[in-house]
């Protein structure tokens, strides 16, 4: 018998992701915008959650581009962090839509990927929009490329009038 | 591959009591090709675990950067995970912006976890990358930056320059004054020794 209630007492602890209802979030996001410097372009994005019921420790889970991660917790309550790394060709400038899930709604999440399911349909909790204007890979063409053509332009163009007029 | 042989040190130091549990290795590295004092600079940590069971109430903590030193962009020093799955890594992120030049160590952070649930906390370290340079804005300006206010004046000197030498103020088309200071040969030769010494005084230490 307290075999029996031990047990059920041990079930109902296991339960350790709280679920929050109504999320408030303040996003801030950060995108590599140097090529020159930084050998990879990074993404990160810092979220402050507030939820309407209080819940405090809540697991939440990221879903970019179907790579999940699951989302850093910082010292704060409720402040968290994602971030992504990949090598600066394959970061195409544009919006990159983070989708954040809870513990329901992410295995949910995993059980469709792998029956293979249509895991759009899945809703996030909410969603953050992450707009990546491209790292600057330095200038198309080095200005003193540039510099030695409009030279030899002008050397061109100089030669041509000297030869008109002394011809 | 210096990544392996650090995981294996860190595998090796950190042995654990028994065979059961989680084991994590962490890596600190950073992602930059240049340090540069006021730029960004990118700091990724990535923890692996290693173990056979899920690795608990896992914390990171970076406390060598002082804050006068160096400015937080993005991302946060102190963070945690609930959990983290075995045979599966996790990574962090923190963008950093140097606020003084020179040489600067950058040594490890450190991970604290439950390798079982209740019991004792592991304490463990990151890698650490070692000493870099941190080159000050101007140096970097001089080897990196477009110039575009150097070229655009010397273009300028030349093409006035030229102008004066190939046509004379008083109007009447006369032979050019080819002198040696006015001769186009001169002014390529000039140009020539003007960019070699940007790239020269660039590389100097």
């Amino acid at each position: 018998m307290m075999i029996r209630i031990a047990a059920f007492l041990a079930l109902v602890c296991l339960c350790t992701g709280e679920s929050c209802s109504d999320p408030v979030i303040t996003p801030s996001a950060y995108t590599t915008s140097d090529a020159v410097i930084s050998s990879e372009s990074v993404f990160i994005v810092e979220l402050s959650l507030a939820c309407a019921n209080e819940a405090q420790s809540v697991a939440l889970y990221a879903d970019v581009n179907g790579r999940q991660f699951p989302v850093t917790r910082g010292q704060d309550v409720g402040k968290y962090q994602v971030s992504w790394s990949m090598p600066h060709k394959q970061a195409s400038s544009g919006t990159y839509q983070v989708k954040f899930f809870d513990e329901e709604s992410y295995s949910s999440l995993r059980k469709a990927q792998r029956n293979n399911e249509d895991s759009d349909s899945i809703q996030p909790l909410f969603s953050v929009n992450v707009d990546h204007r491209g790292a600057w890979n330095g200038p198309w063409l080095a200005t003193e490329v540039t510099a030695a053509l409009v030279g030899i332009l002008v050397y061109y163009l100089a030669f041509n009038a000297k030869s008109t007029i002394q011809a | 591959m210096r990544a392996l042989y650090v995981f294996a040190l860190l595998a090796l130091l950190g042995q654990g009591t028994g065979e059961e549990g989680a084991r994590l290795l962490a890596s600190k590295s950073l992602l930059n090709r240049y340090a540069v004092e006021g730029r960004d600079l990118t700091l990724q940590y990535n923890i692996y675990n290693v173990g056979t069971s899920a690795a608990l109430e896992v914390e990171l903590s970076d406390d060598s950067f002082p804050p006068e030193d160096f400015g937080i962009v993005s991302g946060m020093l102190n963070v945690k995970w609930d959990r983290i799955a075995p045979a599966s890594n996790v990574s962090h992120t923190v963008v950093l912006r140097p606020l003084k030049a020179g040489y600067f160590n950058f040594t490890s952070a450190s991970v604290s976890y439950l390798a079982q649930e209740e019991g004792q906390v592991v304490v463990g370290y990151t890698s650490a990358p070692g000493q870099g340079g941190i080159l000050a804005q101007r140096e970097f300006d001089r080897r990196f930056s477009p110039h575009y206010v150097n070229h655009l004046s010397f273009q300028t000197i030349c093409m006035v320059i030229v102008d004066f030498s190939q046509r004379p103020l008083t109007g009447v088309p006369v032979k050019s004054l080819d002198t040696p200071t006015h001769s186009m040969v001169f002014l390529y030769l000039y140009y020539f020794l003007h960019c070699r010494i940007i790239v020269k005084t660039s590389t100097m230490k």
